[in-house]
């Protein structure tokens, strides 16, 4: 079992202090007209050199790289020209937790997580045959014979069966994406920035229904860079930090490919596990939390983690929904820079980022006044996760 | 030119005997030697006991639909849109994947009762040994559920 006294050293140990993106909006413009000027690596980079920029380390500072999954580390190290004491591959859901892990063992000081992503104009399939990641989650190709591959199908298995047990409705669903576009039109850097209503949602195609065009998150280029560090080295860069105050992990991998975590399950057992520990650990709990940012690659993620976290009881998150908690001005802010959905699809990464810029006061006119307390939140097929972050000062 | 077709069957070390006895006509899963449990997909031990021994039983092919979707986006040039799929409770205990079919979206409904029916499918594919066909050159074979209620037309009972 998980000690929570280990857990509670780690509590604030750990800082974010340096955050880079690549230019999103104006990068999926180029893609649009066919112009291909970078690639992993490229946005990687754009996104490494503006982290440094961020947070006044210098390269020669980094002495751990982790490397998101569209990259390798040992050329992502050759590109940035850097030659680390400890490196590592991993997803968004994985990458915070592993540097967090890493510098608290000692084997690294201020660790670089590194992501860069070309699958727009590399052309990555999600659906198909060879969808991406079927070879770690076996139901996006084992039913390929049946026309059945595409990770949208399969939450739109789930939200099928959920609609069914809870009650939400297509309009009620549909407010997340209105939300998330909502607040995407307050940040410069999101790829889609042109209204979107309600009226606007119900009229738009079935993908998988009942997903519509809407529920589904982009497909974009870009980059992504933390630079973590221990609590110690970030309060004497001068700069505000961000703090690790609670991390929560779960799997529910048993079943996976026949489907039960999905859609009996809806992946609440992991969650209640994960939640459990990441608000010990913070000494928090959802009304501590001032921010909220959930992986969002479909729109259906959002009413499950509200519930699986404790946002809402369990079938209330049409409620809120409903009553644009999640939106600008709303109670409750969720994806604050648009989400996957209308702001940048970087796989979690970019909702690290503006967890951090959230917790600075940075984040421009989507700025949610005062936010002390941040939380991510992830189920991704089964692997749920969550991290809370405070300000140093908080 | 053969036209497109559908995704056919990849059996793998654990698959080849679900893909062979679907040829036949025949519903069949491991079920473990240890624990009596169902079990789906075909692997190596039981993720409930950890027994590798396990023997291919046959089952009732009743289900219940658990959920469903309707594909409105083209993602195989053979499977025309739009179209049904279901997941399948089975009274085994796995859930099962298949194309609804010979009914509607419209006619669905959670927890309905539906059965197993084996469907072939038209298939330009030469046939050679990696396809399990049972009748060479006329294709392949799918489990798919229809509602229980319904009489298909060339569709044989599982």
């Amino acid at each position: 079992m998980p000690d929570p006294q280990r857990l509670a050293a780690l509590r604030d140990e750990i800082a974010i202090v340096g955050v880079g993106e690549s230019d999103y909006s104006q990068d999926y413009a180029l893609a649009r007209r066919g112009e291909r000027y970078s690639d992993a690596y490229g946005y990687a980079a754009t996104a490494f050199r503006r982290a440094l920029d961020d947070c006044g380390l210098t390269r020669d500072d980094i002495d751990g790289l982790i490397a998101g999954p569209a990259t390798a580390s040992e050329r992502l190290g050759e590109v940035l020209g850097m030659d680390v004491r400890w490196a590592d591959q991993a997803d968004a859901v994985q990458a915070v937790l592993k540097a967090a892990i890493a510098i608290h063992a000692g084997v690294a000081e201020c660790v670089a997580l590194v992501y860069g992503n070309d699958q727009r104009t590399a052309g990555t399939a999600y659906g198909g045959r060879d969808a991406m990641g079927g070879e770690r989650h076996l139901a996006y190709t084992y039913y390929a014979p049946w026309g059945l591959t595409s990770q949208g199908a399969l939450y739109a298995l789930l939200a099928n069966r959920y609609q069914a047990v809870t009650g939400l409705t297509e309009r009620e669903l549909g407010q997340v994406a209105v939300a998330q576009r909502a607040f995407a039109r307050l940040n410069p850097n999101a790829v889609m920035r042109g209204p979107l209503h309600i009226d606007d949602y119900l009229s738009a195609p079935y993908i998988c229904e009942p997903l519509r065009l809407y529920d589904y998150c982009l497909v974009n280029d870009g980059g992504v860079a933390l630079i973590v560090t221990t609590a110690e080295r970030a309060a004497r860069l001068g700069r505000p930090a961000v703090l690790l105050s609670g991390i929560g992990r779960a799997d529910h991998n048993r079943d996976a490919t026949s489907l039960r975590p999905r859609l009996v399950d809806f992946y609440r057992p992991a969650q209640r596990t994960a939640a459990e520990q990441v608000y010990t650990m913070a000494g928090a709990g959802p009304s501590d939390v001032d921010v909220l940012q959930i992986y969002d690659s479909f729109s259906v993620h959002v009413p499950l983690a509200l519930e699986g976290f404790g946002f809402c009881p369990q079938g209330g998150a049409g409620e809120l929904l409903a009553d644009g908690a999640l939106g600008p001005g709303g109670r409750l802010p969720v994806n604050t820079a648009g989400g996957h959905l209308s702001g940048s699809y970087m796989q979690g990464w970019g909702h690290q980022a503006e967890c951090v810029r959230q917790l600075r006061g940075e984040a421009g006119e989507r700025q949610i006044p005062h936010a002390r307390t941040a939380q991510y939140v992830s189920d991704v097929a089964g692997k749920v996760t969550s991290l809370i972050y405070r300000r140093a000062d908080a | 030119m053969t036209p497109p077709q559908r995704p056919a069957p990849q059996p793998g070390i654990y698959d080849t005997p679900y893909w062979r006895y679907t040829a036949a006509g025949e519903l069949r899963l491991q079920r473990c030697g240890g624990c009596e449990r169902f079990r789906y997909p075909p692997g190596p031990v039981c993720p409930d006991c950890l027994a590798q021994e396990s023997s291919w039983e046959r089952l009732s092919g009743a289900g219940t639909l658990l959920a469903w979707t309707v594909f409105h986006r083209q993602y195989f040039p053979a499977i025309e849109v739009p179209y049904l799929v279901g997941a399948v409770r089975t009274p085994e205990g796995p859930i099962l994947i298949g194309n609804l079919i010979d009914t509607s979206a419209a006619e669905l409904s959670h927890d309905m009762p539906l059965r197993a029916v084996f469907e072939t499918l038209p298939t330009g594919r030469p046939a050679d040994a990696d396809t399990h066909t049972d009748s060479p050159g006329e294709g392949w074979r799918l489990c798919q559920w229809t509602p229980l209620e319904t009489r298909p037309l060339h569709k044989e009972r599982a």
